[in-house]
């Protein structure tokens, strides 16, 4: 029963939400509905979990002086200025929207613009042409990149009345030999995910019931 | 262990919690290790980030679904020098992990990754049926694409007006 119970509530419940995308059955809809609510109660409850966790990691780290320890009180003390703020004052007024708006959002917006420089540092290793495909990953880049800015619009040659630019040969590369290996992988992505899903809601993979199941 | 989703990270102790037994080190699983950081996406990314750099850690796994987060946690991993082993069905993230990582599984063979692995005759079976699976649908859309070429319209027959 250890087992065969969560086997049996996976197939009932993959089964619903298998069968609700297909029915407009307001019985099932409404069952759907359940799941989802469940799903929030669930969540409600493994936070507390988890930022109980995240506490007692961090306290862990504290207390053992481990490399970067600093660090642990500052996440320990955002969380509690966070929650202090939220209960005293609430998510709307006071200074709970104020130190999302003015600490958490330019933080967030800082890690996301040093993208710029990690693709600066990763398209260097990738460019460096030592063989053929490197060599072609190269070639495909630089008519990529140039297509996309205005000098690539002006660089180019006319046949008859068209004039052919590197923007054109940068919309061909993505349009026709990208899309197809994106298409490709795509295709092997969706079959992949249609079959672990039956997998598991016929109960063939029961990986996540742990060893032996 | 650090984790942006509670409920996948309560699943994720019981699961690593089975794989220290089944190594025989069962003493050694410490739940604390397997804990909660962020639902916000570059938070989770500068955790991560942080656990890398400051534990210097041997071998990095970035296995599922990512956004923009991926390059930022490939490429510090990169950095540190640690074994990379990617897997991902995002093929807008499939390039950034090719760069920056040792070992990248491309779209369809993360989900293959554990029967290879289990290598159990039911699994593989059911990954044999998923490649004649995708042999039909290269038929069909080479079938398709020659009817087209030769300005057949099979898109008609089925009611969805092709264009000749």
């Amino acid at each position: 029963m250890k087992r065969t119970g969560p086997v049996l509530l996976g197939f009932l419940v993959g089964m619903l939400m298998l069968i609700q995308y297909f029915t407009p059955n307001r019985w099932i809809e409404a069952r759907y509905n359940n799941v989802l609510d469940w799903k929030q109660v669930v969540f409600g409850v493994t936070l507390i979990l988890g930022v109980l966790s995240l506490l007692l990691h961090h306290g862990r780290l504290i207390r053992r002086r481990a490399s970067g320890w600093g660090y642990s009180w500052v996440t320990v003390a955002g969380l509690s200025v966070m929650i202090v703020a939220g209960v005293l004052r609430g998510k709307e007024h006071g200074p709970y929207p104020w130190m999302f708006e003015y600490v958490q959002s330019p933080m967030q917006a800082t890690l996301f613009a040093l993208l710029a420089f990690y693709v600066a540092s990763a398209s260097y290793r990738a460019f460096r042409a030592r063989s053929l495909p490197a060599g072609l990953l190269l070639i495909a880049g630089v008519i990529v990149m140039l297509g996309r800015v205005p000098l690539g619009e002006m660089i180019g040659f006319h046949a008859g009345e068209r004039f052919y630019s590197l923007a054109t040969l940068s919309d061909w590369v993505l349009a026709v030999p990208n899309l197809a290996a994106k298409r490709g992988i795509m295709i092997g992505v969706g079959l992949g995910m249609t079959a672990t899903a039956i997998k598991i809601i016929l109960g063939i993979e029961r990986t996540y019931l742990g060893k032996g199941a | 262990m650090p984790n942006r989703d509670p409920i996948v990270m309560t699943v994720a102790q019981e699961v690593i919690r089975d794989a220290y037994a089944a190594v025989g080190r069962a003493e050694r699983f410490d739940a604390n290790d397997i804990y909660y950081t962020t639902q916000s996406q570059f938070g989770y990314a500068a955790a991560v980030c942080g656990v890398m750099l400051r534990e210097r850690t041997a071998t990095h796994f970035f296995i599922g679904h990512f956004y923009a987060e991926a390059l930022v946690l490939a490429e510090t991993g990169n950095a540190t020098g640690a074994i990379q082993i990617a897997g991902t069905d995002a093929d807008s993230q499939l390039p950034f992990f090719i760069c920056a990582c040792d070992y990248t599984l491309i779209g369809e063979e993360l989900y293959a990754g554990s029967v290879y692995l289990s290598r159990e005759p039911l699994l593989l079976g059911a990954l044999k049926g998923q490649d004649a699976a995708k042999a039909a649908i290269l038929a069909i859309l080479l079938i398709g694409s020659l009817l087209s070429l030769f300005g057949v319209a099979p898109g008609r027959w089925l009611g969805a007006g092709g264009t000749p």
